[in-house]
């Protein structure tokens, strides 16, 4: 024991700090969240929560609207994580080329990245009112028909996808660009020299050696855009129309903070911590074993 | 000592003093020197610069006490504050708007106002002044009004009409299409039309309300089915609103000139003066059907004391208060920003009282009526929000809209209670 | 099966110089072609331009008979080995060697008798489930090895493929390309730094220097008869001793040193007062003590087991010599040197071009 603690107490020692941080900052909130979900706290019984068992959880589950909160969240999820990953890889093969002015229009491409989320939410907002909005500006110039991206439920969901894909899509272009440049020129020539054209070398050569970057970066891109609350929030006003703009993380923020309804938020996000978890897990196992390269 | 020993004690030595700091964030206070005075506010721009300067001179003669402030989103601000307040912390003093009253007093984090100060004190400020929950005053209150009017361009609107058949009137005579390029760009009449705080003043018109006297929401009525059809008539019928029009819209429209008259309260009017727009303030108009004005809610802004607040520091804070709602401060607030006052002398002040401005919203004010300050009223402007906007896209009949309103109010206040 | 025949290539990178400045080259059918050259000389440009990765300024590629100058890689069917060998690292070998044949559309029956016929000769069966991640330096060369010969190209380019292995398993390698060149008889251009792995697997061997060829020749050749001094000092190790000479009433002078034999007529010829430089390989000096010869001071002696190279301090620079076995003498020593000017090289003292018997004239300028 002695010897034990003369040769590991200095690193101990180092992570104490972090370690006492994270339990405070994440452990303590997140077994407080777990206890609170089976409480009926809420304005009403702020100071004198009860035990209320799974009543939140049959709530929960018998919500008229959580099929649509569900459905609209894998959309959310699955077209936004797509659309990273499509436009991210697509752009990082093209600034990969050698091509007259690539700094530029990688500086131009991370933009977006780079200006604050909450900024960019509320500027495509304004973009997307149906009368003065440039988008519909840009639209009616086309001779097409304007959209009514802020009254009908289903625009008013594009509409913030839209607004997060272009948000999103720098992150995954500076991850792909980061595996393409691992990728050593060798295996390019080697294949041209065999005869492979380019759509056969891109799909045997370059995504089979991105996704050891692509996965990871793909499970960290739905965990984020799953539980991305600012953008919908903030380009949906809040829900709108109607309420129906919400993904399960905006649905429950609602609740939470605007209706103080801590013990059914509470355990709302229990259920979107489970949910999620199972989802890494799978996941990463289906993908994890094959994808072992390098 | 060898390297190794040396990097020990450095590494031991800071993980103690972040220890150390950690626990001393949590607990907070027991420091010598000036007392401070934490106050967090909600107060535009230009209402913050006027309270700094009175803020620096009170530090200046008060070498006892230091203020600081810090700016919120009304969202943020009730939220973080019932949080801190609840975990015995937070700030002194918040300032917003009179319905934090509701959950501040349900979960009971500040004092009653009529606890901390004497009846007479009390009796200095406008009686309209007051919002009473649960049998006692919660604010201070620093300002009155908060109300919407209407607003007239007056280069476009020579006097504001009396009537919505006026309003109507002048409005369709203003809106065009200019350019002819067949989308019209000029419109008679722009207000936030998502927000149903708007659609509030036309459901008074009309004799309606939002909750009776239990609190129980009564949307699903007559008044509500003709309030959505009349609103939605503006838009639809007479075309003298646009499309999807809300508050940034509104706001751009009639600062540019593009827009006869506007609904909207006395925090935009300076932006107005600033757009070099000539407006002229008036009542909203009355409904010449029920011979009855338009009745938009009105409330208080003001001051109320953290709960964990005692003793020393609670009669250092309401010295503060006191000067903070004093009529100087107001007289300065009512002249430079016409808001009107909360504390009679301040109302009187000659330069106050030749105010054009200030005489209008009160008139506007005094055809007003409280809005509830309890919480079941924000179920009830979520459930309006939704049903309201799809009368105007068109989406539901006034009728069923009404309907879904009651039910989602009822469902809502029965979820928060649940 | 074709010859590869380059004439007059010039290839340049960008606007700068040329870094092939006409590269006339025939490998012919079959034949083991060792490129060799210190780094930086061209080498792997002319592999690439050969395989088609780069395109060339002007002259002619042709492949058996077809001109490839604007044939696109996949057209010319050559394979080509890489350095660091470039193996698909997420593919198992068997796809790694399968690779060339899918992307030829090659039916899938034919594909793996063709992968485990190469790998059979290559003695990979039992590595074909792996990924090259599990695999040792030398295995993963023979993948390489087995990816290039399984498509049955053309020809053959290699570019210094052994320089990653330890000194053990290069000189196992070597012998086994050598042998599979033996058996497949495919057309080879091999590029390599090392002379040592030059003579020892060429059939016949080109010295490139700076973008230009200085000699092509037997490797035998190359060593009895260099072009100039460069082939002289590149080729042999140690290096090959190059000492200022001069003619001193008909007789070769090195030093202080005159010698008695007589030197090549065409040496002869020239002005008596022009110096030109003498080549003598370290085997061919002879140290003795006899006051003969070229004066010299032993400054260091390396033991190599079998012979030892001494290195001397003599009034006409410093040299090299080879003794066999072990050196009986010691450090600073004074000794003498001796050498059969039969066995030396003469060389323009200016232009490096060799002087007198068997000399290949005017390869470079
Ligand atoms: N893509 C390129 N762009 C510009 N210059 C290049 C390029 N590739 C090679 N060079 C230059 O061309 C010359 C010859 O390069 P090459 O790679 O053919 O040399 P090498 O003989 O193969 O050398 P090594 O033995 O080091 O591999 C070098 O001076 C090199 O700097
Ligand atoms: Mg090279």
């Amino acid at each position: 024991m002695g010897s034990f603690l003369r040769r590991y107490a200095q690193p101990y020692l180092f992570i104490a700090p972090a370690a006492v941080v994270m339990l405070l900052v994440v452990l303590y909130p997140f077994i407080y969240n777990f206890i609170i979900a089976f409480s009926n706290m809420s304005l009403y019984h702020l100071r004198n929560p009860e035990f209320v068992g799974l009543q939140h959880f049959r709530t929960i589950f018998t919500e008229p609207e959580i099929v649509s909160v569900f459905a609209k969240t894998v959309i959310w999820t699955v077209v936004n994580v797509a659309a990273h990953l499509f436009l991210g890889v697509g752009l990082a093969i093209l600034l990969n080329q050698e091509v007259k002015g690539r700094g530029i229009f990688r500086a131009l491409l991370i933009l977006p990245w780079a200006m604050p989320q909450y900024i960019t939410a509320l500027t495509w907002r304004g973009m997307f009112n149906y009368q003065y909005g440039a988008v519909n500006l840009m639209l009616r110039a086309l001779h097409l028909p304007a959209v009514p991206w802020q009254a009908n439920e289903y625009w008013a969901l594009a509409a913030p996808i839209i607004a997060n894909i272009w948000l999103g899509f720098p992150f995954m272009m500076i991850i792909a660009l980061g595996g393409l440049q691992s990728i050593p020129k060798e295996l390019y020539e080697a294949a041209e020299i065999d005869g492979a054209g380019w759509w056969f070398r891109l799909r045997k050569i370059t995504l089979p050696l991105l996704k050891p970057v692509l996965v990871p970066a793909t499970v960290l891109g739905t965990i984020w855009t799953f539980n991305n609350l600012n953008v919908i929030w903030l380009v949906s006003h809040y829900g709108e129309p109607a309420d129906k703009t919400h993904i399960l993380v905006t649905y429950v923020y609602k609740a939470a903070f605007h209706y103080y309804r801590y013990g059914y938020a509470a355990a709302f996000s229990v259920v979107i911590f489970i949910l999620l978890l199972s989802f890494v897990v799978y996941f990463l196992k289906a993908t994890g074993e094959k994808g072992a390269a390098g | 000592m060898t390297m190794k020993k040396l990097l020990s004690v450095i590494s031991g030595v800071f993980a103690a003093f972040l220890f150390l700091s950690i626990l001393a964030g949590c607990g907070g206070g027991g420091q010598k020197g000036p007392a401070r005075i934490v106050l967090w506010e909600i107060m535009d721009p230009e209402e913050r610069v006027i309270l700094d300067e009175f803020l620096d001179a009170y530090n200046a003669s008060h070498a006892d006490v230091e203020v600081s402030r810090t700016n919120f989103a009304p969202e943020q601000l009730r939220t973080q504050f019932l949080t801190a307040a609840m975990g015995g912390g937070g700030p002194d003093l918040v300032f917003g708007p009179a319905d934090n009253a509701g959950p501040f007093s349900i979960a009971s984090v500040v004092h009653p106002v009529d606890e901390i100060f004497p009846g007479d004190y009390l009796a200095r400020f406008i009686p309209l002044a007051f919002d009473t929950l649960a049998g006692h005053i919660w604010t201070l209150p620093a300002q009155v009004g908060n109300h919407l009017c209407l607003i007239s361009n007056s280069d476009i609107v020579k006097t504001p009409p009396a009537t919505f058949e006026e309003m109507i009137r002048i409005a369709s005579d203003f809106t065009a299409d200019t350019n002819g390029d067949g989308s019209i760009d000029r419109y008679g009449l722009v207000f936030e039309s998502k927000e149903p705080f708007w659609l509030v003043p036309f459901l008074g018109s009309f004799g309606g309300w939002v909750m009776d006297a239990e609190h129980n929401p009564t949307l699903d009525t007559p008044a509500m089915v003709k309030t959505l059809r009349f609103v939605s008539d503006l838009r639809n019928r007479y075309g003298i609103m646009p499309r999807e029009c809300d508050y940034q819209l509104s706001d751009t429209m009639f600062k540019e000139g593009k827009a006869a008259m506007t609904i909207n309260g006395h925090w935009s009017w300076r932006g107005y003066d600033d757009a070099g727009i000539p407006i002229i303030l008036s009542s909203i108009p009355k409904n010449e059907k029920t011979g009855l004005w338009a009745v938009p809610m009105i409330s208080s802004r003001g001051y109320s004391v953290n709960v964990n607040i005692e003793g020393e520091q609670l009669e250092r804070v309401k010295e503060l208060l006191k000067y903070l709602v004093s009529p100087e401060i107001q007289v300065a607030y009512a002249t430079k920003l016409s808001v009107i006052p909360s504390i009679r002398e301040a109302f009187d002040d000659p330069a106050v009282k030749k105010l054009d401005r200030i005489a209008a919203s009160w008139e506007q004010y005094q055809r007003g009526k409280r809005m509830p300050v309890v919480p079941e009223m924000r179920a009830i402007w979520d459930a309006m929000r939704p049903a309201f906007q799809n009368v105007l896209n068109g989406e539901a009949t006034p009728e069923d809209a009404a309907r879904a309103m009651q039910k989602d109010a009822v469902r809502k206040i029965r979820e928060m209670k649940g | 099966m074709a010859g590869v025949h380059l004439k007059g290539i010039v290839k340049r990178y960008g606007k700068g110089d040329p870094v092939l400045k006409g590269i006339d080259l025939d490998v012919e059918e079959s034949e083991f072609m060792v490129l060799v050259g210190p780094s930086g000389c061209g080498k792997s440009t002319i592999l690439r331009v050969v395989s088609g990765l780069e395109e060339i300024d002007s002259g002619e590629i042709r492949i058996g008979e077809r001109v490839v100058n604007d044939a696109p890689p996949r057209e010319r069917d050559i394979a080509m080995v890489f350095q660091n060998y470039a193996l698909y690292p997420h593919l198992k070998v068997y796809d790694n060697i399968a690779f060339g044949l899918r992307v030829r559309k090659t039916p899938k029956e034919e594909i793996d008798t063709l992968v485990r016929e190469a790998a059979e000769l290559l003695n990979l069966g039992s590595m074909l489930d792996k990924l090259p991640k599990e695999l040792s330096g030398g295995e993963r060369q023979r993948v390489a090895l087995g990816r290039a010969i399984v498509r049955k190209p053309k020809a053959f380019l290699f570019d210094e493929p052994l320089s990653n292995l330890d000194a053990k398993l290069r000189v196992q390698m070597r012998a086994e390309i050598s042998a599979l060149h033996q058996r497949l008889k495919i057309t080879t251009l091999y590029v390599t730094h090392d002379q040592v792995e030059a003579m020892t697997m060429g059939e016949r061997i080109t010295v490139l220097e700076s973008g230009e060829i200085q000699q092509t020749d037997v490797p035998m050749g190359l060593y009895e008869r260099p072009a100039n001094r460069f082939v002289g000092t590149f080729i042999g190790s140690p290096p090959m001793n190059i000492l200022d000479a001069r003619l001193d009433g008909g007789r070769l002078a090195v030093g202080e040193c005159i010698f008695s034999a007589g030197v090549p007529d065409e040496l002869r010829n020239r002005a008596d007062s022009r110096g030109f430089l003498l080549g003598i390989r370290p085997e061919h000096l002879e140290v003795h003590d006899r006051p003969e010869g070229l004066r010299a001071t032993i400054d260091l002696i390396e033991p190599m087991g079998g012979e030892s190279n001494i290195y001397l301090s003599t009034g006409a620079g410093r040299v090299v010599a080879t003794m066999p076995g072990i050196a009986v003498r010691k450090r600073s020593d004074e000794v003498f040197l001796r050498f059969d000017p039969a066995a030396a090289h003469f060389f323009d003292s200016r232009s490096g071009v060799r002087l007198g018997e068997g000399s290949v004239p005017g390869r470079s300028g």
